[in-house]
């Protein structure tokens, strides 16, 4: 049975939400000590972030509503047994739901090639999903525990695409830098930080739960230290993200408009037809 | 034999919807609260530059109309804070064999206190406090 615990829900989100407070500035000292590693991500620079401790900037509705939506979606992705802040029956639902505030604060200007990527990342979740036979995000990960040969995507092609058109949309989606004299100041400049740099880090550890087991090990053996799998995981997607970044025809948007929604599309299609043609389907 | 309907609510439903609006209730405290450390920071700042040090003794209590806005913030916290074990405590003990409906007026008595030590120095300053 799915129950949840006030208490432990409250004390996971705000630790996760001051996660997403710091995440800016560690990647702020990685491209101090490590700028080649960080090229086309717009990285908000350290002195920029000081600043925002110092000058005053009024709180802009658009991205209170980012902020509370992004924290509560970090806190629902299941970090390990009781790392999460609800265990939702529908939980891959409820993202999709939330999400919603977070699209008008990503991009007004191109409002509908993100809309198109975050349907091709629901499209990508489906066979996933499907093969599970849950919408609960704890159940997708539960169902490719026992090591890296019971993940989904090595077990069927069509995952196997989804995730590769998963990490290909992520990519383009990483949020462009801020325009210059648009980031104000005090919290809004620091929350807005929080939420380019945190956007990529939240999708990278959906990522995790859906295709690579999320908190079990590579290996059984080490299936006892689920927060340090899920961090080092969700470290190596973040990784490929970054590479991904420095070759600009990967993360053209331009490919927002057909190419990956038809590839995801391709993939629940075929991952539907594979599954009743192997039996895997429930 | 008596056939009963099902409980139209699914079991669980109500522990899941209430740890997913403690999350945003978490989520709104983090974010009140880097409001209220940066508010602090930057007054510090100020004061700092402007060679001023509060008077010896002094608390914010006292200084009246110009810490109302960090009593404000502060009692807003406090009201957040307060929201998840008064609501926790009610559900689980609403309603009581023998307290029944006096139960609400005992937490409204808990509350009114906080409300009340906001309140204090504004009725201080109105009437001639030390912070007038």
């Amino acid at each position: 049975m799915s129950e949840g615990a006030p208490g432990r829900a409250l004390i996971w989100t705000m630790a996760v939400a001051a996660v997403l407070l710091a995440w800016p500035w560690v990647l702020a000292w990685l491209q101090r000590v490590r700028p080649a590693w960080l090229t086309g991500t717009g990285v908000v620079d350290l002195a920029v972030l000081r600043r925002g401790l110092d000058h005053d900037g009024a709180l802009r509705p658009g991205t209170v509503a980012a902020w509370l939506s992004l924290v509560t979606v970090a806190a629902l992705l299941p970090a390990g047994r009781g790392l999460f802040a609800a265990d939702l029956d529908v939980g891959v639902f409820w993202l999709a739901v939330l999400v919603v505030p977070v699209l008008p604060w990503l991009d007004t200007r191109r409002l509908t090639l993100v809309v198109g990527g975050l349907a091709t990342l629901a499209l990508c979740i489906a066979p996933v999903a499907l093969r599970a036979a849950s919408l609960n995000l704890a159940d997708l990960a539960i169902a490719q525990q026992g090591g890296a040969g019971n993940w989904f995507l090595v077990r069927d092609p069509f995952i196997l695409l989804a995730a590769m058109v998963f990490l290909l949309t992520v990519a383009t989606l990483w949020p462009a830098p801020a325009r210059s004299g648009s980031g104000g100041g005090g919290a809004q400049l620091l929350l807005d930080a929080a939420l380019r740099a945190g956007l990529p880090l939240v999708l990278a550890h959906l990522f995790v739960v859906v295709f690579l087991g999320g908190w079990w090990a590579f290996v059984p053996f080490a299936d006892g230290a689920a927060l340090v799998n899920s961090a080092l995981k969700t470290a190596a997607v973040i990784a490929v993200l970054l590479l991904m970044r420095r070759r600009p025809v990967w993360i053209d948007p331009a490919n927002l408009r057909w190419l990956l929604p038809l590839a995801s599309l391709v993939c629940a299609a075929g991952g539907a037809v594979w599954m009743t043609l192997t039996g895997a389907a429930w | 034999m008596a056939h009963t309907l099902p409980d139209p609510i699914a079991p669980g439903a109500v522990h899941q919807l209430t740890s997913l609006a403690v999350a945003l209730v978490g989520a709104t405290l983090v974010l009140l609260l880097l409001v209220g450390v940066l508010w602090i920071r930057r007054r510090r700042r100020r004061e700092a530059q402007d060679h001023r040090p509060p008077p010896p003794g002094a608390s914010w209590l006292d200084s009246g109309a110009s810490a109302a806005p960090i009593r404000r913030l502060l009692g807003t916290m406090l009201l957040f804070a307060l929201l998840l074990p008064v609501t926790v405590a009610v559900r689980q003990l609403w309603p009581h064999p023998a307290l029944g409906p006096r139960l609400v007026v005992v937490w409204l008595l808990v509350l009114l206190i906080p409300v009340l030590t906001w309140l204090a120095p504004r009725a201080g300053s109105r009437f001639g406090g030390p912070g007038s």
